[in-house]
């Protein structure tokens, strides 16, 4: 029974989240949360995913709107120690990942963990865990700028699990990983989301497909869909046009925007 | 992916890898270390027979080099560290995890500054080896030790600050061009203020720092440099009013206290001076010149082989900074790299030209000359007679040969009379009283 009760709480609550750039509203009063389980997060480009992200990340601070993160609030400007304890149990990736190229993989993966204020006695076990994982054991020594492309986002993948986070917010976590390693990562990814809340942002609907157990649609700063990927994939199924994608996910990505779009123009 | 996780654990884990470790180890740090090193050996060895005998010329060339060369060396690379995370594309990475700014700032600046301060300390342990061998007197002060290494040290995490602040590439070399200026510009000024310049010191081959010279500095320096990294970094900025304070404080005693934060070398005033013989005078030197009283002493055997029994010959010759006292003469200054090598003289010859120049110099005003220029003359030539006949110098201020003819077909005792009236007279003005050759 408790287990159920710690499946369906909800790690992560939004309310009224507004994000500004200058002039151009990112985010428009979105209302979300997130239970513990793998979460697509799709849209068109400049749609908000990223900014969603960066605030979910602590990076960016919003504009407007509530956001409580692991049971505490971290918006604007809030406590320095609730804070620092959600970080502590937060795993980011993002969109452009940076890393020390004269650094191995072991001590770029070892700098993240001491950020991560991780007790130094678990950090050298976390370390290998983490990069065996995303299938680096083998390159662990080798310095980072050795590694292909694939590689360096395998490890920015690593630094973000290496503290076994709650939440885990990866921004294109695919991109420049071929085929095999994109399929070893999906199941990376439901295995990392049956203990730890994983929010996924991706162009890439087949990785929602086959690793997410609830898609979130965001369009132009607003949520135009949320459901699991099975009620998405219906939508597509039943009569859709062929020419709104090659599958069933694709094109039911497709209808639930283009239905969107036509509601708000409608109001 | 489990199979090679149970493979790592079977093969056991690595040794941790401590942040700061990996610091030291990677990127830029080292290199300032060794840059600094580098810097200070080149410069000071391509000088060496400038300081190379004396502690005091050592740590004053070594502080100055330090202060002008790698202070902007150090400036640069930390600036260059501090950009790393905007080269590196890790700035939103690192402005969503817990660990502190001030701690971060801390562990990414401080390998340069830890490195750019061993490279100093690799130098100095390097340069007084060096000078071990050839040495006296005092030993070598290491409150100017203490003062460069924490310079070092600050001003790494000023540059640090400023590369943060200003990431770009072109930041670190005009930090370092502006640093050189800054550093460089104390030199130039006379108000006690060119003191808070760590180059900014007197000759420390005649003086000591005073006792807390090292204390104060390091308030003064290292206060500077915490207030600057507290303003950039620390979640509480107001904290960095404190070292603020310490630094201003400290600044301002060693403005008041000025030159007087060095003292006279206890051991440049001691004299050591050789035994007394019949046939030889005393020779007497500051300690830190001593070893090269053999050496003087060779140089000078032929003069005093001529002068004895001469009456009125001086029966001590001291050095530069003791005022000869009666029957007393000076001895030439000695300087390293001119004359003086490593405590040997490189010109004997000349050593004595000069000593017999010194004991024989009139300083008349020109007044007494205008009225009696035939008298000069002929006072002038005598004297370079005299000169040249007690320390010759090949082809130098030559006298003419009738006066020289003269003084050495004098029989002996004669001329042991007659150059005794002339040392009498050998300070007189008046050429009436200095006796006909």
């Amino acid at each position: 029974m408790s287990t159920v009760t710690v499946r369906n709480a909800r790690t992560v609550r939004v309310s009224g989240l507004t994000v500004r750039h200058r002039r151009r509203t990112a985010l428009d009063a979105v209302d979300l949360d997130f239970a513990p389980g793998v979460h697509g997060l799709l849209g068109p480009n400049g749609a908000g995913k990223t900014s969603l992200i960066r605030v979910l990340a602590t990076v960016a601070a919003p504009s407007g709107g509530r956001v409580e993160l692991l049971g505490s609030e971290v918006g604007a400007v809030t406590d320095h120690r609730s804070r620092s304890a959600v970080r502590r149990r937060l795993g980011y990736l993002p969109q452009e990942f940076g890393y020390y190229p004269g650094f191995t993989v072991r001590e770029f993966v070892s700098y993240v963990a001491w950020l991560k204020e991780m007790p130094a006695a678990q950090v050298p076990e976390a370390v290998e865990r983490a990069v065996a994982r995303v299938g680096l054991a083998d390159r662990i020594d080798a310095k980072v700028k050795t590694l292909s492309g694939g590689m360096v986002r395998r490890v920015g993948i690593a630094q973000a699990i290496v503290n076994d986070p709650d939440l885990l917010l990866l921004d294109e976590p695919t991109a420049g990983l071929d085929p095999e390693q994109r399929v070893e990562f999906r199941a990376l990814l439901r295995e990392l989301g049956e203990t730890s809340t994983v929010i996924v942002s991706t162009h890439l609907v087949e990785d929602v497909a086959a690793a997410c157990t609830e898609v979130t649609l965001v369009e132009a700063g607003r949520i135009a869909y949320r459901g699991t990927t099975a009620e998405l994939t219906a939508i597509g199924s039943n009569g859709a046009d062929d020419s709104l994608g090659d599958n069933s996910i694709e094109r039911g990505y497709t209808a639930a925007l283009r239905a969107h779009r036509t509601a708000v123009a409608g109001r | 992916m489990t199979d090679t996780l149970t493979r790592m654990r079977d093969t056991g884990t690595a040794a941790p890898r401590t942040p700061l470790r990996t610091e030291l180890r990677r990127g830029i740090p080292l290199w300032t270390g060794a840059a600094v090193a580098l810097t200070l050996l080149v410069t000071l060895g391509a000088k060496a027979d400038q300081w190379q005998g004396d502690w005091g010329a050592t740590l004053t060339r070594l502080t100055s080099a330090n202060t002008l060369l790698c202070g902007p060396l150090t400036a640069a690379a930390a600036c260059w560290q501090g950009g790393r995370e905007r080269r590196a594309r890790t700035a939103e990475l690192l402005s969503g995890v817990p660990r502190s700014r001030l701690r971060r700032a801390v562990m990414t600046a401080a390998p340069v500054a830890l490195w750019a301060a061993a490279g100093y300390l690799v130098a100095l342990a390097v340069l007084l080896a060096a000078n071990l061998p050839y040495a006296s007197g005092r030993g070598p002060s290491l409150s100017l030790a203490v003062s460069d290494s924490c310079f070092l040290v600050s001003i790494a995490l000023v540059g640090f600050v400023v590369g943060r602040l200003s990431p770009w590439r072109l930041t670190a070399p005009v930090l370092a061009v502006c640093t050189y200026v800054g550093l460089g510009i104390p030199n130039y000024l006379e108000s006690e203020a060119r003191f808070l310049s760590p180059g900014g010191r007197t000759e420390a081959s005649v003086s000591v720092p005073v006792w807390w010279f090292a204390p104060v500095m390091v308030a003064w320096l290292g206060g500077l440099a915490v207030t600057v990294l507290l303003a950039y970094a620390a979640r509480r900025r107001f904290l960095a009013v404190v070292p603020l304070a310490l630094a201003i404080t400290a600044g301002t005693v060693v403005v008041h206290t000025g030159e007087n934060l060095f003292r006279d070398d206890p051991a440049a005033d001691r004299r050591v001076c050789t035994e007394s013989a019949p046939g030889t005078p005393q020779l007497c030197m500051s300690a830190v010149d001593a070893p090269l009283l053999p050496q003087a002493s060779d140089a000078l055997k032929g003069m005093f082989s001529q002068l004895d029994g001469v009456p009125g010959a001086p029966a001590t010759y001291v050095d530069q900074r003791t005022d000869p006292k009666h029957g007393e003469a000076r001895l030439p200054s000695v300087t390293r790299g001119w004359g003086v090598v490593r405590n040997e003289l490189t010109d004997p010859r000349g050593y004595a030209y000069n000593t017999v120049n010194g004991l024989l110099s009139r300083e008349c005003p020109d007044s007494a000359r205008k009225q009696d220029p035939q008298g000069f003359d002929r006072v002038s030539a005598t004297d370079r007679a005299v000169q040249h006949w007690l320390a010759p110098l090949d082809g130098f201020d030559l006298p003419a040969p009738e006066y020289l003819t003269r003084l050495e077909a004098m029989p002996k005792a004669d001329r042991k009379v007659w150059l005794g009236r002339f040392l009498a007279t050998r300070k007189s003005c008046t050429p009436a009283e200095v006796p006909v050759l």
